[in-house]
């Protein structure tokens, strides 16, 4: 997910009289969920999910193009499985597709395709929340809306200590190159290891340290302190419909 | 008899390394006193300073305002005890400045409908009114510092110990922070290698070496020791 430094989209929207995080959390997994869940091979359920997704991005006043461009840098990761698939064993009723000079399962190509399908409704979804609600706020949504305290904690400190991780590097880097570094591929190698070696140590103690001073401004482990407001008008109007409007696409007779 | 703000007696640690850190220290602050901590680097101040949160546990026994710093009190004693580290990068961790400054206060309890306000004060207390919305990982260092001394400012604790904090701030800066301490009602610890500010705010001063505290007495008195200063490589 991404994290803009420097940027609260959650204090932002709310100053703006924007949406709750609750909202948008409710709106895009729910669609993420209702797209994984439509039956094998109903591609016009899952294409009216992909419209559902525009019209949202519309409503939210999501960056489209910003979004596109990360799912489509995040596609080859979960596009990898997805490409296999055709190529496994013929089983009973299923047949053969030829592809040139590859035989191709059937089957096992149309399940390509649906899991490909939805893998990138879930990730183009996941990816509109994070453009349009910080991760802090997600977080904190998450809190609100209930989601077990552990699971919330290990966000908060997984993005905490992500930060740590990428902090020490910037600085190790920024060191190191300072220094003059370059020159023959094995002396770079070995200061590469190094490098990582002190780099799990350094964040560990600062991780340690920062912990410290979490615990001096009064946090006692469990979920980070969030203040909560009731939802607005709006909001219930926006969870409402996104709701009804999924279930009424799996509906229809399409 | 007041109870004071913080009492040290005979405490001792050892880092899990095997480094003594402390050997032995005993200090009295009593309540609105403002005392400079000194001493050379490794002298053991900022675990010294660690200790009046409960931060790390050993031999001796600590006191803020008479209660005794063990786990079951820790939740009191740090919301009395303000601790400002020596690195900020240690102290800010949130996406935005107003969180971080926000964090100490939302784990006390205050309400969000007073957080703008409170945040916007102790942003402006420490000259960075402008800062709000930014991410602490993009501040210049002084800046980080003025920050991190805000999410302290924020918590309204009874006694603030401060880990050098006018260490990388400009000379307004560290003027306009001197002139903010000045103005404080609260207790303050102090642990600095400026002279400067030790004569002009703190009525008393403390200096340690080698984990345990060597001489304490009148601002005016023991800066006025050369040969004393120079043993404990502050002049
Ligand atoms: N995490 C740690 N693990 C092991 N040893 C440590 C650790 N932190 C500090 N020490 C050691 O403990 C001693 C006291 O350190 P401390 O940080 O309290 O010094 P200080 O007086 O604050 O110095 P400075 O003026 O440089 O900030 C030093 O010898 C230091 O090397
Ligand atoms: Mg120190």
């Amino acid at each position: 997910m991404h994290f803009t430094p420097g940027h609260d989209h959650y204090h932002e929207a709310l100053e703006t009289g924007g949406l709750d995080a609750r909202a948008k959390i409710v709106a895009w997994l729910g669609l993420a969920i209702a797209g994984v869940l439509t039956p094998w091979g109903q591609w016009p359920v899952l294409g009216a999910y992909g419209a559902c997704w525009l019209l949202l991005c519309l409503a939210l006043a999501a960056p489209l193009l910003k979004v596109l461009r990360r799912v489509i840098a995040a596609s080859p990761f979960f596009l990898l499985l997805a490409v296999l698939l055709p190529f496994r064993p013929l089983e009973p009723g299923d047949h053969a597709l030829a592809l040139g000079p590859l035989t191709l399962s059937a089957a096992g190509s149309e399940l390509a395709l649906d899991m490909a399908a939805k893998a990138t409704l879930s990730v183009a979804c996941v990816a509109a929340l994070a453009s349009t609600e910080s991760l802090a706020g997600v977080t904190r949504g998450m809190q609100r809306l209930g989601a077990p305290a552990l699971f919330v904690t290990l966000m908060n400190f997984t993005f905490r200590y992500l930060l740590v991780l990428r902090e020490e590097t910037q600085r190790m880097k920024r060191a190191r190159d300072a220094r003059a570094f370059g020159g023959r591929w094995l002396w770079h190698a070995r200061v590469v290891g190094l490098m990582i070696g002190s780099l799990f140590l350094r964040s560990i103690e600062r991780a340690e340290r920062v912990h410290q001073a979490m615990a001096s401004r009064g946090y006692s482990g469990g979920a980070f302190a969030v203040s909560s407001r009731a939802l607005s008008g709006a909001e219930w109007l926006l969870i409402a419909s996104c709701l009804l409007l999924f279930v009424v696409v799996r509906l229809l007779p399409l | 008899m007041t109870a004071p703000a913080i009492s040290v007696k005979n405490l001792s640690f050892r880092y899990p390394d095997g480094v003594p850190a402390l050997e032995g220290v005993s200090l009295r602050v009593a309540q609105g006193e403002r005392v400079a901590l000194l001493g050379a680097n490794g002298a053991g101040k900022s675990t010294l300073m660690l200790h009046l949160n409960g931060l790390h546990e050993s031999r001796g026994e600590v006191e803020i305002l008479g209660v005794p710093v063990l786990r079951r009190n820790l939740k009191l004693v740090r919301q009395r005890v303000g601790l400002v580290f020596q690195n900020p990068d240690d102290q800010l961790f949130c996406p935005t400045v107003f969180e971080d400054v926000a964090f100490g206060p939302r784990n006390l309890g205050l309400p969000e409908s007073r957080m703008e306000e409170v945040v916007t004060h102790a942003l402006a207390q420490v000259g960075l009114p402008q800062a709000a919305q930014r991410s602490p990982l993009h501040l210049s260092i002084g800046e980080k510092k003025r920050a991190a001394m805000a999410t302290v400012l924020a918590m309204e604790a009874e006694i603030l110990c401060l880990d050098e904090p006018t260490a990388g701030l400009d000379p307004r800066g560290r003027r306009e922070l001197m002139d903010l301490l000045k103005a404080l009602s609260q207790t303050l610890l102090v642990v600095t290698h400026d002279l400067e500010l030790a004569r002009s705010l703190c009525s008393r001063c403390v200096i340690m070496a080698r984990g345990k505290v060597v001489a304490e007495g009148e601002t005016s008195d023991l800066l006025g020791r050369q040969e004393l200063l120079l043993e404990h490589g502050l002049a």
